[in-house]
């Protein structure tokens, strides 16, 4: 740097600062190749392709990378954006883990052999299975997912509202899994009152039908019905006729249900760790699976609105850790 | 174009600003106002839609109707708001607030629906307000991984129709308002405008009630200074100033106008004194010739005073054969401006003929033109009856020398006839020496009476030169031929200077000159004992100047004056005859007179004298050829002959002039028949018969000479030769002796004369 000339050196010093992020990016996402021609001691655990770089992705990647960079493993992020730009990297990387849907979809067309999904819905697992056949049944396109097992919210239920019987449950499309809703709600001797709305027109209609023989309502992670825009009047709707909504993430509680069982992305961080762990032994992905462990948001304001008196999260956490089979 | 008064100016200007300011301010006050009004209706109407909109999100979300009906009827109860409609997302009304019925939501919607949302016109306004679904983030996992909703989708709509009843009518208020407040500002305005107008114009208008008493002539007015304008002062003080200065100097001027009023006074004082003291007849005439005017001498000088003379012309008073020229001049001078110079006779008092000698002239104004005429009439009938007095002197003088000549030449003639007459009867040497004696002192008395008679005949103007251009070669010629001997034998130098160069013409009668001169040189040899005679003549401008120097006694100064007086002699109180007759240098003098020149004399006592003239030269250079006259000759041989064998008729009543007349032509040979008159010599039978008639002018009886004459002639049927003779000098006389057909001889005539005149007629008759 000594031998530069005078001021052009100031400016290129600048434009190297402002490129210091991606210069670091640049380092971390060349080192693989480096390591792999030139048979590095430390192999790389797997390929983060990320569907966004910030928010919740941002929290898991960071959760992972400090587990994995704990555990002495090597990996590699990128975005899905760039994904096409290092074609070998995917093909050659032993793991690929696709973060959300985005980067899951990018990745299932793509030519990785081994790939791990995280952070996606059950059901968007499932749609990648059928848009992409050749993935389905093979042991290498496995899935960490977003949802809850229903066992886990159905126990909830049953925790937090022991009164409350009839659980309604509206949909656009009947859930794949409804038979283990019935079968769950059943084992807990709680009644199931399905009602599905034709179109969003007729959600209000659907809603006031469900909300009639409900009193709780279970929400799906149902677009069509269960959106930005829907959620509020669902809520209204429900808070009138004194329903409690169980949501299915923490937007949920948020906005005004009662309480949700979920999953943190540090949570499911820890999960995939584990898994590119025993990848890493055993260069097999396990099945697909929920994520195992969780927690139990309570919307305080919303239970005393109602005019519940409830168990805190951390008892409810217990009373639902108990028995789930999902845990290890 | 029209001019404004300044109060009428100061208001515009005072009034304009603030009533434009007023304008612009309550115009924008007034758009703002309304704006902000209109801007207020819909700010509000979009938050009520807005509120509703969003209010009935969950109604329309649930179709509940009862909600939405609360909701809107909460929002009709607000002002202005007059009709709500609730359309779910099919457009159908779920809520239609006040007016009832399906289908008139139509008529909103067709004002505002979700493309125009907002529609306005004077009367209402209608907004449409879709109606969104509120979104709740539900989680980044959620809104990512989940399907998309199909948020952006309006679930109803609002349209809300407000009146601006309300607005119009504060928009009215606000209008009339800001009218009001404007005419309150244009009033108060208006009334300061005045106000400062008015403070401005007062100091004016009393300033220019000032300068207009001012002018009007009070020079006594001042402005008094005011306390407020400065300026104003300013022009009140320098106004102050001006009239003090022109005060002062009109005071100065009034002093001066006094003054020269007064020295104008004296003057014209002075000049009436003259006037009215002039010995002179004064009057001023108007352009019709009628007298405004007349000065107490010329009153004193008619009958009746100033009355009979003021405003009449000079033909109605006093009249007189001259008036009409009088009053003709007076117009003369009217037109022309020119004095007149002229005499006139008019009767004054008593009839008596006044000669007035009167002066004409222009008097005119300031402009230069004629407004009258002033007439000096100077008497001068008393100058005139003294010349006349003088004439009649000069007349008696002039009577009395032809008197005294023809009396004179009676004796002398019969003298000179028989002296002749002696010289025939063979004188012894003794005798002839008297008769010479006897011829010289006849001769001298004959000069004398020459002279006389030449004076006589000048005074009388019967001279008339004979003009002719005479060589002054000739002249000299002459002078040398007849003065050299006479020069030469006083042992005298004689001497003649003349131009030799050139050839020296003058314009004159060369008798009439000859005599001068002959009189002069005669003079200078007479009177000079040694020394030299000059005679020169040399140019002078246009003439030619003759000069007769002599060496001889020279004239005394006191006698300079008179030597060209008759009769004058210097030295000569005993009139020695010798010394001459003292009329020469008189004859010379009238002769040069009449020849255009005039004789002066310079002498100094014991020098010598200079005698000289001028004469003017003729103009052509036609040398005149010596004109010799023919002098009157000696009584020759030729002449003793003519009376023989000839018949004459003397007709005189001098006795002795005839008788001596025809003894003198009977002893030449001559028969001779006398009578006393005409009448008688009429009668006498042998008239006819006569060669020549000697006829005496003044006769005894009816006829004089002329008369005789006449009727002999008439009486005989044919010309006649004859001399008439006579005695008389007077210029009258000679005057009409200048017509008669005949020649005249003066008396005395001498006998060679009278030959010499009959023989003329003789020769010519042949």
């Amino acid at each position: 740097m000594k031998n530069w000339p005078d001021v052009p050196a100031l400016h290129i010093a600048n434009r190297i600062c402002r490129g210091l992020p991606l210069a670091l990016f640049l380092l971390l996402a060349i080192s693989p190749a480096r390591g792999e021609s030139t048979d590095a001691v430390k192999p790389m655990a797997a390929v983060l392709v990320l569907s966004e770089s910030d928010g919740p992705y941002a929290e898991f990647v960071k959760a992972l990378d400090k587990i994995l960079t704990d555990g002495g493993q090597t990996h590699v992020a990128i975005d899905v954006a760039n994904l096409n730009e290092n074609p070998g990297l995917i093909r050659n990387s032993g793991l690929v883990i696709a973060v959300g849907m985005k980067a899951a979809t990018a990745v299932a067309a793509g030519q990785s052999r081994f790939v791990l999904n995280v952070l996606i819905p059950q059901a968007g697992y499932e749609k990648l299975l059928r848009d992409f056949p050749l993935r389905a049944g093979s042991p290498n396109f496995s899935a960490i997912f977003l949802d809850q097992p229903v066992s886990r919210q159905v126990r909830l239920i049953a925790a937090m509202l022991p009164g409350r019987k009839d659980v309604g449950l509206l949909y656009s499309s009947p859930p794949d899994n409804l038979a283990t809703i019935r079968s769950e709600l059943a084992g807990h001797g709680l009644n199931l009152h399905l009602q599905s709305v034709k179109s969003e027109r007729q959600l209000s209609v659907a809603l006031q039908d469900v909300l009639k023989d409900s009193n709780v309502l279970l929400a799906l992670p149902d677009a069509a019905v269960y959106n930005n825009s829907t959620i509020l009047n669902i809520l209204l709707e429900t808070y009138r006729r004194n329903v409690p909504l169980i949501g299915i993430s923490q937007g949920y509680v948020k906005a005004g249900a009662l309480c949700a069982v979920i999953s943190t992305p540090s949570q499911i961080a820890a999960q995939t760790a584990t898994l590119i762990s025993q990848f890493g032994d055993s260069h097999v992905l396990p099945a697909a699976q929920y994520p195992h462990e969780f927690e139990v948001l309570v919307n305080e304001s919303v239970a005393h609105s109602l005019g519940l008196k409830i168990k805190s999260s951390s008892v409810l956490h217990a009373i639902i850790s108990k028995d789930d089979r999902s845990q290890p | 174009m029209k001019s404004y008064g300044i109060e009428r100016q100061t208001q515009l200007i005072a009034v304009v600003p603030i009533l434009m300011m007023t304008i612009l301010l309550e115009s924008y006050y007034v758009y703002t106002r309304f704006a902000d009004l209109e801007d207020g209706l819909l700010d509000r109407s979009r938050l009520m839609v807005h509120q509703i909109a969003s209010s009935s999100e969950f109604a329309v979300f649930s179709g509940n109707r009862s909600l939405l009906l609360e909701n809107v009827n909460a929002a009709l109860a607000q002002q202005d708001f007059s009709r709500v409609v609730v359309l779910d997302a099919d457009a159908k009304p779920l809520a239609d607030r006040p007016i009832a019925g399906s289908g008139q939501y139509q008529a909103l919607l067709a004002k505002a629906d979700s493309t125009n949302p907002v529609y306005l016109d004077d009367n209402v306004l209608v907004l449409y307000e879709p109606i969104f679904p509120a979104q709740i983030k539900l989680g980044e996992l959620d809104r990512l991984d989940a399907q998309p909703a199909s948020a952006d989708k309006p679930i109803g709509a609002v349209i809300m129709e407000v009146s601006k009843y309300r607005l119009n009518r504060l928009k009215h208020q606000v209008l009339l308002y800001s009218l009001g407040i404007t005419l309150l500002i244009l009033v108060t305005a208006l009334m300061l405008a005045l106000w400062v107008a008015r403070g401005i114009t007062r100091p004016i208008k009393g300033m220019s009630h000032a300068i207009r008493s001012f002018a009007e002539g009070n020079l006594d007015t001042r402005i008094v200074p005011l306390p407020k304008s400065f300026e104003l002062n300013v022009l009140a003080r320098g106004f102050n100033q001006m009239a003090q200065k022109l005060q002062y100097d009109q005071k100065f001027l009034e002093n001066r106008i006094a003054e020269r009023t007064a020295a104008l006074a004296a003057s014209e004082h002075e000049a009436r004194t003259l006037i009215e003291n002039s010995p002179d007849m004064i009057a001023r005439y108007d352009r019709d010739c009628r007298r405004i005017y007349v000065n107490p001498a010329f009153s004193a000088s008619v009958e009746g005073g100033s009355a009979a003379l003021l405003g009449k012309r000079p033909s109605e008073s006093p009249g007189g054969p001259d008036s009409d020229i009088y009053e003709a001049r007076i117009k003369e001078v009217f037109a022309t401006g020119e004095t007149e110079h002229f005499e006139i006779k008019w009767p004054g008092l008593g009839g008596k003929v006044i000669c007035s000698s009167v002066r004409l002239a222009a008097e005119r104004d300031l402009s230069g033109s004629i407004i009258s005429v002033l007439s000096v009439a100077h008497d001068i009938t008393a100058l005139n009856e003294s010349k006349d007095e003088l004439n009649r002197k000069e007349l008696a003088k002039s009577r009395f020398l032809s008197a005294a000549g023809h009396d004179l030449r009676q004796p002398l003639a019969a003298a000179n006839l028989y002296i002749d007459t002696l010289r025939f009867t063979n004188p012894s040497p003794e005798q002839d020496r008297i008769i010479q004696r006897l011829d010289q002192s006849m001769s001298t008395f004959n000069e004398l009476l020459d002279a006389l008679l030449n004076i006589s005949r000048l005074d009388a103007g019967v001279i008339k030169p004979e003009w002719s251009a005479i060589n002054v070669i000739n002249i000299f010629n002459w002078l040398e031929q007849t003065f050299e001997p006479m020069a030469r034998s006083k042992q005298l130098g004689f001497r003649l200077h003349f131009p030799m160069e050139e050839m020296l013409v003058i314009h004159s009668d060369i008798n009439l000159l000859k005599s001068v001169l002959m009189n002069l040189v005669s003079n200078a040899i007479k009177y000079t004992t040694t020394g030299t005679i000059l005679i020169s003549v040399r140019r002078r401008g246009s003439n030619a100047l003759f000069q007769v120097w002599d060496t001889g006694i020279g004239i005394k100064p006191e006698h300079a004056d008179h030597i060209f007086d008759e009769f004058y002699q210097v030295n000569n109180a005993q009139r020695d005859r010798s010394k001459g007759l003292g009329l020469g240098l008189a004859i010379a003098r009238r002769a040069i007179l009449l020849l255009g020149g005039e004789i002066t004399c310079r002498s100094r006592i014991g020098r010598g004298s200079v005698f000289s003239f001028s004469l003017p030269q003729e103009n052509s250079h036609e040398a005149a050829m010596p004109r010799l006259n023919a002098s009157s000759a000696p009584l020759d041989a030729a002449r003793m002959t003519f009376a023989q064998g000839k018949f004459f008729i003397v007709v005189e009543d001098d006795q002795l002039v005839a008788e001596a007349m025809s003894r003198t032509l009977e002893i030449m040979g001559g028969k001779v028949e006398c009578f006393n008159n005409g009448e008688d010599a009429l009668r006498y039978k042998d008239i006819g018969r006569a060669d020549y008639y000697i006829v005496d002018y003044m006769l005894d009886g009816v006829f004089n000479g002329i008369q005789f004459l006449n009727r002999l002639r008439q009486q005989l049927g044919n010309d006649i030769k004859a001399v008439l003779m006579s005695g008389d000098t007077s210029p009258a006389f000679i005057r009409e002796a200048e017509n008669f057909d005949w020649p005249v001889m003066h008396k005395p005539v001498s006998i060679s004369n009278l030959i010499a005149r009959l023989g003329e007629q003789h020769s010519i008759n042949i």
